[in-house]
């Protein structure tokens, strides 16, 4: 069961990386690749603080800010620069590897002795119990927050620039500062989860981002499906939708590897299982 | 008061395709005054209604809102003074944000976007209210998705949306060219109705000649860039459906 | 919503131990690789050697296929079935697994030292539960030593790395000291994967190096033929610190086999299956380490290799 309970934690570590990939993909509609780096930001900045001697609790705020910089650059090289929004996020992604590299001073760097957030915050039980609780609290604490941003002038603002630019400039919002806002606030939750997986793992490991930005778009996508049947679809039921779907891809992952399924087989197991969640309600209906 | 002083405006300079639309343009347009621009492709209508939202800069001279410059303003900034009304009757409102939504950004286009919640009961009973006298029974649909209504309802609530917070000038761009002519009939009445109501300055341009003969206070046509004919008050109320094909043919 | 509900029922339903008449073995790859490969085989081997073999252990085997999130759930699938001991091969596993289980004992090869992968605590103590086999970086200086002995006149070496992989960048540092104090000129080029090794090595041979080094590095594994159909059109030749390399093309290497560093791990932990106690057990050195030459390749560059190297073919 603890095997499952694994899945799930990984799922909730992931989740704030899915949150972030939602704003810059589904808000904001901009394709943005910057995330493989920042989340190793994230996660680089964890490392080298904690394992500096710093309490995981002063690393979480400066890992967000970190990622923040790393969206709000590439918004700007997109904005100002008018340059592409896929390779303005390939250019900083780029420009991240050899930050990492540089801020770690080697190319993996563990853990080991150090406190974390999960057993700095006193909640008793295991180290997986631990890991539950204070991923629950945190990825709940994002959730809500952001649910009561999109709730503001400020948010709705936000959600208009991606959903209509043309009106929302003609409403007298400067989109180009939006833009960077948006994917700053995206790379901000990205590095938070690489923050997070990093005192999961008990290592940073500079290619620990590589292909995370395919698992984000995966749990969103997931989520979407999951909870399209709702007629009503608020911010907070997409937001869940997104938290369960990187749990569920997980759990699927788990699984397939429980069942011995070969690794390189993993990806076609979730796209298989993805069109099954997607074709089933439009069987239905054809019945 | 909306003054266009000295305007000129060149596009593709120094090239082959080189055209100056507008040379020393002087137009003044008065308070609560509807004014409808006609004029055939080429005129200069776009690009003077473009040059007042601030989509263009002139290259020389100046435009005025109450004796204030705003010729260097741009168009996000502009949104302090002036609400747009766009042909593409899909592209005033936010398809994914609701009817409440909309109408909140609506009600807050001359201030900044802050962190609080706007959309409280208090508001919601507002803006239903206001709803409520377009008579369209969107009233009760306030947490639907704009992108669940028609072209006409969303136009509709558009113009009604440009009331909404301090406008001193409304522009409507052919607001319902896009509209099948049954809605296009309602749409303009009710734009009429929130025009006079609201007593707006407005300026519309328009290739309907029947709305041209049913609305506004003036009427003035450009040809190459000039003002050809002017008429307002009983001199446009004289005007004929004979008269604005002859004058288009000259 | 039924089909998610179904394959979480089928989830729990798999969810069960396994039978536990014959002993687990977890073995974790972190990808697909032939010269890694050899680690494994000779693992195995070790292990059917001392009459461990499928019909009274049960082998869970996961390859992580490179990506870093589908290796820590390999593990932790592995972790739930109570395994009797873990075996890891190259590094990155043997890390993964030291942070997710303190208790099973975890049997590493083709890895450094502990204390070169920062696995040990303040007190300079590796974990308590960690064993295998490791190599340390000394072997480098006699292998890039070899070309001294063999090219006395080299003057200039070069070698292309990948900064991400943690073993290639200590191996660097350490080549690029023994190379200073052997007064040998080290020209050395960073390359992130394997596509761009062309144009790299290209451009490293512009330098008119005596011979180039291939130190233990994946990219310069995977890309070994191409380094070496450049370096002989430009009559240089290539020397390794790698055996599973003088194979493919480098003139002569010393260093460890990759198979039979599998196989010494896979003797202690035989040992630990029989005497079913880590008592006294420590992580070891590699112990087998070859000089070998390719004779082709030698003669082709007209050098000689006395008896103490054995031939390769």
């Amino acid at each position: 069961m603890s095997f499952y309970l694994s899945a799930v934690i990984l799922g909730l570590g992931f989740a704030s990386l899915a949150m972030g990939i939602f704003i810059s993909m589904r808000i904001f509609n901009i394709p943005d690749i910057t995330t493989d780096g920042s989340f190793t930001l994230g996660g680089v900045v964890a490392a080298v603080l904690i394992s500096g001697g710093h309490s995981p609790l002063v690393a979480l705020p400066i890992a967000f800010l970190a990622g923040a910089i790393a969206g709000a650059l590439t918004g700007i090289i997109h904005t100002r620069l008018k340059v592409n929004a896929l390779l303005a996020g390939i250019l900083v992604m780029t420009a991240l590897y050899s930050i990492n590299l540089a801020l770690m001073g080697r190319s993996n760097l563990p853990l080991i002795n150090t406190p974390t957030i999960f057993n700095s915050l006193f909640i008793p039980g295991t180290e997986i119990q631990q890991q539950f609780i204070v991923l629950i609290i945190i990825i709940s604490i994002i959730l809500v927050t952001l649910v009561w941003l999109m709730k503001t002038d400020f948010g709705l603002a936000m959600r208009a620039t991606g959903n209509n630019e043309k009106m929302i400039r003609a409403l007298g919002v400067n989109t180009d500062v939006m833009k960077i806002f948006g994917l700053a606030l995206a790379n901000g939750l990205t590095a938070v989860s690489g923050y997070l997986i990093t005192q999961v793992q008990g290592f940073a490991d500079i290619n620990m981002g590589i292909g995370i930005v395919i698992i984000g778009l995966g749990s969103v996508m997931i989520g979407q499906i999951l909870f399209s049947f709702k007629r009503k679809e608020t911010i907070m039921i997409q937001l869940l939708g997104v938290i369960v779907g990187s749990i569920l891809f997980r759990m699927i992952l788990a699984f397939a590897l429980s069942i011995g399924i070969d690794a390189i087989y993993l990806k076609l197991v979730v796209a298989i299982f993805v069109l099954a969640v997607v074709s089933i309600p439009n069987i239905k209906s054809k019945a | 008061m909306i003054e266009l002083k000295g305007i000129s405006k060149t596009f593709n300079k120094n090239s082959a395709n080189e055209n100056q639309l507008l040379n020393d343009f002087n137009l003044t347009i008065r308070k609560n005054e509807f004014t409808l621009i006609v004029g055939s492709n080429g005129s200069g209508k776009s690009t003077l209604f473009n040059l007042l939202a601030g989509t263009i800069i002139p290259d020389s001279g100046q435009i005025l809102i109450d004796e204030k410059d705003i010729s260097s303003v741009k168009d996000f900034r502009r949104s302090k003074w002036i609400a747009r009304i766009f042909q593409d009757p899909l592209s005033g409102t936010a398809p994914e944000l609701s009817i409440l939504e909309n109408f909140r950004l609506a009600s807050i286009r001359t201030q900044s976007k802050s962190l609080r919640i706007g959309t409280d009961r208090k508001f919601k009973d507002q803006i239903r209210e206001k709803i409520a006298g377009l008579g369209l029974g969107l009233e009760n649909k306030l947490d639907q998705s704009m992108g669940s209504l028609s072209g006409g309802q969303r136009q509709a609530l558009t113009i009604l949306m440009a009331t909404s917070d301090d406008t001193r000038l409304l522009l409507l761009d052919e607001p319902v060219a896009a509209l099948d002519p049954k809605t296009a009939t309602t749409i303009m009445k009710l734009a009429n109705e929130i025009i006079r109501k609201s007593n707006l300055t407005a300026i519309m341009v328009t290739h309907s000649m029947r709305d041209v003969m049913e609305y506004g206070d003036r009427l003035i046509m450009l040809k190459n860039g000039e003002i050809d004919r002017d008429l307002s008050g009983s001199d446009k109320k004289k005007v004929q459906l004979n008269d604005l094909y002859d004058w288009f043919g000259e | 919503m039924k089909s998610i509900l179904s394959i979480f029922l089928l989830a729990l339903i798999s969810c069960s131990s396994p039978q536990s008449n014959k002993l687990t073995i977890g073995f974790i790859d972190q990808l697909q690789d032939e010269t890694l490969e050899k680690a494994k085989t000779g693992f195995f081997d070790a292990l059917k050697q001392n009459g461990f073999d499928s019909s009274n252990i049960e082998i869970i085997y996961r390859n992580a296929q490179n990506d870093q999130p589908t290796m820590l759930q390999s593990l932790d699938y592995i972790i739930s079935q109570n395994p009797t001991l873990i075996a890891t091969n190259p590094t990155l596993p043997t890390i993964s697994a030291v942070q997710k289980t303190k208790t099973i004992p975890i049997f590493m090869m083709v890895s450094p030292r502990p204390d070169l992968a920062k696995l040990t605590d303040a007190e300079g103590k590796a974990p308590a539960n960690l064993f295998g086999a490791y190599e340390t970086l000394d072997y480098l200086d006699t292998a890039l030593l070899l070309i001294k002995s063999v090219l006395p006149n080299a003057k200039k070496v070069g070698t292309i790395f990948n900064q991400s992989e943690p073993q290639s960048v200590d191996a660097l540092a350490r080549i690029e000291k023994t190379c200073k104090e052997a007064g040998l000129e080290l020209i050395k080029m960073p390359v992130n994967n394997s596509s761009e090794t062309q144009l790299v090595v290209a451009s490293l041979l512009t330098n008119n190096i005596d011979a180039f080094f291939a130190l233990p590095d994946n990219t310069v594994f995977s890309s070994m033929e191409i380094i070496v159909k450049s370096c002989d059109d430009k009559k240089v030749p290539v020397f390794t610190s790698e055996e599973g390399l003088v194979s493919r093309g480098a003139v002569a290497a010393f260093g460890a086999d990759m198979y039979q560093w599998g196989f010494q791990s896979g003797i202690q932990a035989a040992g630990f299956l029989k005497s079913k106690s880590t008592v006294g057990l420590q992580p070891q050195i590699v112990s087998v380490r070859h000089r070998v030459y390719n004779p082709a390749k030698a003669s082709q560059f007209n050098l000689t290799f006395d008896s103490t190297f054995t031939s390769v073919k």
